[in-house]
């Protein structure tokens, strides 16, 4: 009995030397309601507006007032082209291809950042028409407010035919993975 | 070979296709011409209605079919590029900006498998590794629960 009593002893030791330390300054649950700061650069107030839809579509409880919130989220706004233009070659072009042969591509269109890829063309055909599309890159942090603590950041970027729908994909895609970090709360006691 | 042979016949019926369509044709070809001069002008409704027409008399050509999705997409008629574009690839399967305008028009009206289609499509086709790498990106999203 002395000895199966010792084995248990032994085991409830042993399963509490492997647990991993818990870092007492943070606990993510802890983040119950969310502010959302300001977002510099170009388009970054309609950013700002954009991620209050999207926390509260994802269930986050968001606060007008930063004072009255757990952490902040801020940001920047790194690449706001409202209107980028493509070039698109109507006809066939050809392009040299890695196994040193060339392929032929049949209206080619070609990104105003890709001016390599354009020169190396051998052969483009002389219409061209200009396509339009918007971009957005966003960095986005979230900040515990009593401590500063830095919880969350990340960044994402897209591309669209309006500038309001790639801020919505950005902000949606950034929501989402802060939700990863961050649990939402299931419910919020009035403070 | 007899006048009355259907061989003859067939001869006859292209010979005069040819000398009917080819005014026709001839029109098509200016009014895409001038369309697309009013769209490197900026004057992108003018080039919608020349494209229109250009795409009108001569159903069955895809650069006027391309050109006229790319116009009506700049003006934010995506019910009509998206008619146009899908004509563009019907006659022209291979056509690489189509398939970029359709993925983008598909997108924007949330019709998520065809854009899914699309880019696919288009990273097949492209030698554009910028415009492949944000396809990537699109693809990546459109393929997220």
């Amino acid at each position: 009995m002395k000895q199966t009593q010792l084995i248990c002893l032994l085991f409830l030791l042993v399963s509490c030397a492997q647990q991993k330390p818990v870092k007492a300054e943070y606990n993510s649950n802890q983040v119950k309601r969310v502010a959302v700061g300001s977002f510099e650069g170009q388009g970054g107030t309609a950013v700002a507006h954009e991620f209050v839809k999207q926390l509260l579509n994802a269930g986050f409880v968001v606060t007008e007032q930063t004072a009255a919130a757990d952490a902040v989220l801020t940001g920047v706004v790194n690449d706001y082209r409202p209107s980028d233009n493509l070039l698109i070659f109507i006809g066939t072009a050809t392009f040299p291809a890695p196994n040193a042969q060339s392929v032929e591509v049949i209206n080619p269109i070609i990104g105003s950042a890709s001016p390599t890829t354009a020169v190396a063309a051998l052969g483009l055909p002389k219409v061209q028409m200009v396509s339009v599309c918007a971009g957005l890159e966003v960095s986005a942090k979230l900040s515990a407010i009593k401590t500063g603590t830095l919880l969350w950041a990340n960044s994402a970027s897209y591309e669209s035919l309006t500038l309001p729908a790639a801020a919505q994909v950005v902000t949606q895609e950034l929501t989402q993975n802060l939700r990863k970090k961050i649990p939402v709360p299931t419910s919020v006691t009035s403070s | 070979m007899r006048l009355s042979s259907p061989l003859w016949s067939i001869g006859c019926l292209f010979v005069a296709g040819a000398i009917y369509a080819s005014p026709a044709s001839t029109l098509a070809q200016q009014h895409f011409l001038q369309g697309l001069a009013y769209e490197r002008l900026g004057r992108i409704p003018e080039a919608y209605a020349e494209l229109q027409l250009a795409s009108a008399l001569s159903p069955l050509d895809a650069q006027a079919a391309l050109a006229l999705g790319v116009v009506a997409t700049r003006l934010g008629k995506l019910d009509a590029a998206q008619r146009a574009l899908e004509q563009s690839i019907t006659l022209e399967p291979n056509s690489v900006a189509s398939y970029f305008q359709l993925a983008m028009i598909y997108e924007s009206k949330k019709m998520n498998e065809r854009a899914l289609d699309s880019w696919h499509r288009f990273v097949g086709l492209s030698q554009d590794d910028l415009l492949k790498q944000e396809a990537q990106k699109h693809i990546r999203h459109l393929g997220t629960p």
